[in-house]
């Protein structure tokens, strides 16, 4: 019989078998049952002995099962029984060791929900890989101008010339404010945006009633959200109700209803009306920005081949009409590299994180803070990581006697290691499920701390089930493996002799190494909220140029109409109230940008000026101070038409050493040849735009009614209360009843700063769990060591060898350092945004890295001294 | 030395009686036809086993062959050790079972 023609046994269930078999027998065993089987095929034939096999095989199985699980059943119950008993014998120190873990990964996680809310913007939209936004690339002297405002036929001409823009669609970006009437019920709305016919065509809502493709398809329609709808209309179908808006006067009629757009989109709004038919919407000028403009392309198109059409385009469209506005040609003046103006595309996705323009539809994301606080997050997993880690092996370390008994028991090394993993698993589980528990407490706050409505349930969407199980398994696994290896690998004599691994130098070294690599980390944190929290304090302090404290501004003011003059002659009659000013603008708040130049200079030479309308008390409300000339003035006649204001920045950027008296053009727009104003003052240097930008050239032009927004009171800072219900009766009195909305100058100033306050409030809140964390574990090695050592400083009943150790791992620390050039990059990065920054001085380290020392020393001073203090009696005793 | 159990007893037995050609399946086959049991494999090895370490057998780890798929043969002997044991539970049984006995349990 040669091997090749004999009848084989089954080969599934051969290596079968081989698995089952004893361990050490097993191919003898395997070998006896083929060899029986041989037997078999010659007496009885092939088949009947391959069934026998199959039969035999599949008969050992119970056997085999009840066997097997019998025993790691067992097993599984001591180590969890040991597992449990360890955690309750050192129930504060598993408490610290278990909470840390879970309190760092309940803030990276809640980070994590956080970034990738904002790395999800506006991807609801089915479309959003093929919508664009179309954004006018502008620069004049070097100056980068760019903005999200297109001209008004731009959607129209794009659509036309181009056949893979399949929609476009304008949206006016100024969200308005406004009173709303409906049955009979009146609110004050902010979320009022106009878009065309196709904005529902290009971005994708839901709709309840009403059809997406003809809802702003006629003049005085308007699409609500749900929770309006509901508000105004209760829950049934409010097609073709009337809605009116007061300031107006106008008439709309709803046309559809959507659910509640996505928060996480760049476009917020509660009602959407038709543009067509507004008095603007019909414009034909190139030269005015007043729209933004989506695109939707076709599939397959693609938008950088569209882009690289659009210089054609721009110098086609833009070109006869700006030659026609200023008499030159638009390849002269824009080809010589000094000045450029054509049109780009962002691709919808990105407008939250990485816009290049700003626009007023939402608060933008920021991607330096977003990465900042991702490194926050990594950080805090790594600091609560290494305590784990730290704290799970010194623990694990004096269990050398466990393992020399188990070991005598005649465990194998791989079960050692199968029960000191799986116990740290069980702990970083442990941890995990408390995370989640505490995250359901801290989400809500958090969520309104960085202004997005983050959910417990987003966790259970997106990358987050594989991170969090990820994090779990490595924390458990790598934190466990270190004991598990290392102890497992001992010989038994010498554990249960000499507690080997108690005196074993390599792992205390290790874990000094991490808890030098924590408090790096602490320093590198501690010091970036000393960065931050300094430059917010320096721009809360730095002198605008002008008061910005006590000052009530007055929202739609102009609702006052006729009644104003009574209204402010009653507020002044008031002692706490000091001055009133009407204007259209304020520091802090949008001001028009216009290009002015100087009588007899060339076209070329305009310059942009920052301008508003105010009246001739502003400068007294705002306490601006003049350097030249004088302020306007109601009983000069001509101030009201020809005379204007400037900054000293606008004097020195207008070429005028001596402007007062000096004339210049009138702006732009309204520009007809031989018309001059006249500069009669100048005001010391003010800001009117945030420190990230230095000071702006402002022009300030008199007031006209048609201008008129805001009303500024100044008031006493004592009995504020009073004095704003003061001011709303005689606003009520005056307007019948309108909704009364004010605001202070020095709030609305803070929040140009909100994004950096918001990313500081939030860095300084989650660094400063991270260095909780990390004092916690080092508390909780030293205690852990102390106790170990009790006898030994019971018999010293000194600190002894305690301080020395003390003091080692003290010196070492100020290995922190190695972390302040990275710290310092960073900081400095940050800073870069401002035009104003505070300077960085090595004190600030100084007070970085003693903070962490000082806090090191603390935790370990604290627990050592309770170890020396404790009564030696005590501690010999329980020998 | 340690007594042997009932199985050890009867595997040893078997080891003995088969010198030369013990291992798994003639061990099997061999009780098979003496006691009418099919002794199973884990049964066999882990008493074997045993006895190896008791230092009553020996194993001898054979080459393959082509008929055990290429696997390798245990072979099994008594050490002089092993046949003390054996000799051992002989005169015990012996001991036990004089014709007295024998009679009584024969009659009862």
């Amino acid at each position: 019989m040669t091997p090749n023609d004999a009848p084989r046994p089954p080969r599934l269930f051969e290596r079968f078998l081989e698995v089952m078999a004893n361990r050490g027998d097993a191919s003898a065993i395997a070998g006896d049952v083929a060899e029986e089987f041989h037997h078999r095929a010659e007496e009885r034939g092939p088949a009947r002995a391959r069934l026998w096999y199959r039969l035999f095989v599949l008969r050992s199985v119970p056997s085999f099962v009840r066997h097997s699980l019998r025993w790691s059943l067992t097993m599984f119950k001591n180590y969890l029984t040991i597992a449990l008993r360890v955690m309750n014998r050192h129930r504060a120190f598993s408490f610290i060791n278990i909470a840390g873990l879970a309190a760092g990964m309940a803030c990276s996680l809640m980070i994590g929900l956080f970034v990738v809310h904002e790395s999800g913007y506006d991807r609801f939209h089915e479309r959003a890989d093929r919508i664009f936004r179309v954004y006018a690339d502008l620069r004049q002297d070097g100056e980068d101008l760019s903005g999200a405002w297109t001209p008004p036929p731009q959607a129209k001409a794009l659509v036309e010339d181009f056949p893979e823009v399949e929609a476009a669609a304008r949206l006016s970006p100024w969200p308005r404010e406004l009173l709303v009437t409906a049955r009979d019920r009146s609110f004050l709305e902010g979320g009022l945006l106009y878009a065309d016919a196709s904005f529902f065509e290009i971005f994708t809502y839901t709709f309840i009633f009403g059809d997406p493709r003809t809802a702003l398809a006629n003049p005085g329609t308007v699409v609500l959200s749900r929770s309006i709808a509901e508000k105004y209309f209760g829950h049934g179908d409010p097609v073709g109700e009337i809605m009116t808006f007061r300031d107006r006067n106008q008439d709309f009629k709803v046309t559809g209803v959507i659910e509640d757009p996505p928060a996480n989109s760049h476009l917020r709004f509660d009602m959407m009306a038709a543009l067509v038919g507004t008095a603007s919407s019909a414009g034909t000028r190139w030269t005015q920005h007043t729209y933004f403009t989506y695109v939707l392309l076709r599939e397959g198109a693609t938008g950088a081949a569209l882009e690289a059409k659009l210089p054609d385009f721009t110098r086609r469209r833009y070109g006869p009409q700006f030659f026609a506005d200023t008499g030159r040609r638009y390849e002269d003046y824009f080809g010589s590299g000094e000045h450029h103006y054509g049109y780009r595309l962002e691709p919808l996705t990105a407008i939250h994180l990485d816009s290049r323009v700003t626009d007023t539809l939402s608060l933008k994301g920021n991607p330096a803070h977003l990465k900042v606080l991702s490194a926050v997050a990594l950080f805090i997993l790594l600091i609560a990581g290494i305590n784990f880690m730290n704290l799970a092996t010194a623990r694990f370390a004096h269990r050398s006697r466990e393992v020399g008994i188990r070991k005598v028991l005649g465990s194998q090394k791989r079960q050692l290691v199968v029960q000191f993993l799986g116990e740290s698993l069980l702990l970083s589980s442990t941890a995990f499920i408390l995370a989640l528990g505490l995250i359901a407490l801290a989400l809500p706050a958090f969520a309104r701390l960085a202004q997005r409505p983050l959910v417990f349930g987003d966790m259970a969407r997106g990358p987050f089930p594989a991170l969090m199980g990820i994090v779990v398994l490595v924390v458990g696994l790598v934190s466990g493996g270190y004991p598990a290896f290392f102890l497992s690998s001992f010989e038994p004599q010498a554990t249960l002799k000499g507690r080997l691994a108690v005196r074993g130098r390599g792992h205390v070294r290790l874990r000094r190494g991490l808890v030098l690599v924590q408090f790096a980390v602490g320093f590198a944190v501690i010091f970036g909220t000393a960065v931050i929290s300094r430059q917010m304090d320096f721009l809360g302090r730095r002198d605008l140029g002008f008061d910005r404290d006590h000052v009530v501004v007055i929202h739609r003011a102009d609702a006052l109409g006729a009644a104003a003059e009574g209204f402010e002659r009653e507020l002044l009659t008031r002692p706490e109230i000091l001055q009133v000013s009407r204007s259209e603008s304020l520091p802090g708040r949008h001001f028009d940008t216009t290009g002015h130049r100087p009588e007899g200079a060339p076209a070329e030479d305009e310059i942009t000026l920052m301008t508003t309308y105010v009246d001739a008390r502003f400068a007294d409300l705002l306490g601006l101070e003049l350097v030249a000339g004088r302020f306007f003035s109601p009983e000069v006649p001509t101030d009201a038409t020809s005379a204007v204001v400037i900054n000293e920045r606008a004097a020195r950027e207008l070429g005028l050493s001596d402007p007062v008296g000096k004339r210049f053009h009138k702006g732009f727009g309204d520009a007809k040849e031989g018309e001059f104003v006249t500069i009669i003052g100048v005001l010391k240097d003010f800001h009117i735009a945030s420190l990230h930008q230095d000071v702006l050239p402002v022009l300030l032009r008199p007031l006209s009614p048609a201008d008129w927004r805001l009303t500024s009171v100044k008031v006493r800072g004592e009995r504020l209360p009073q004095t704003l219900a003061f001011i709303e009766r005689a606003w009520k009195e005056s307007t019948g009843g309108q909704p009364f909305q004010y605001s202070f100058l020095d709030e609305d100033f803070a929040a140009l700063y909100e994004s950096e306050r918001r990313a500081g409030r939030i860095f300084s809140a989650f660094s400063a769990l991270a260095v909780l964390v990390s004092c916690l574990g080092l508390y909780g090695l030293v205690s852990f060591t102390a106790e170990q050592r009790m006898r030994e400083i019971g018999i010293r009943k000194t600190f002894g060898a305690s301080t020395a150790s003390l003091a080692g791992l003290l010196s070492r620390e100020v290995v922190v350092i190695v972390a302040a050039p990275p710290a310092f990059w960073l900081a400095r990065a940050w800073l870069r945004d401002f035009a104003y920054r505070v300077p960085i001085r090595p004190l600030m380290f100084v007070a970085a890295a003693g903070t962490v020392l000082a806090v090191a020393v603390l935790s370990v001073g604290l627990r050592t001294v309770r170890a020396a203090a404790a009564n030696p009696v005590e501690t010999l005793r329980c020998e | 030395m340690k007594d042997l159990n009932l199985t050890e007893e009867i595997v040893l037995w078997a080891v003995w009686r088969l010198e030369d050609n013990a291992y798994g399946v003639t061990i099997r086959d061999h009780l098979f036809r003496k006691t009418g049991r099919l002794y199973p494999y884990g049964t066999l090895y882990s008493t074997l086993a045993e006895l190896e370490k008791l230092g009553y057998a020996k194993k001898t780890v054979a080459d393959p062959s082509p008929v055990r798929g290429g696997r390798s043969k245990n072979y099994y002997r008594v050490t002089p050790y092993g046949l003390g044991a054996l000799k051992a539970a002989l005169a015990l049984k012996a001991a036990l079972w004089d014709k007295d006995s024998i009679l009584a349990l024969e009659k009862s």
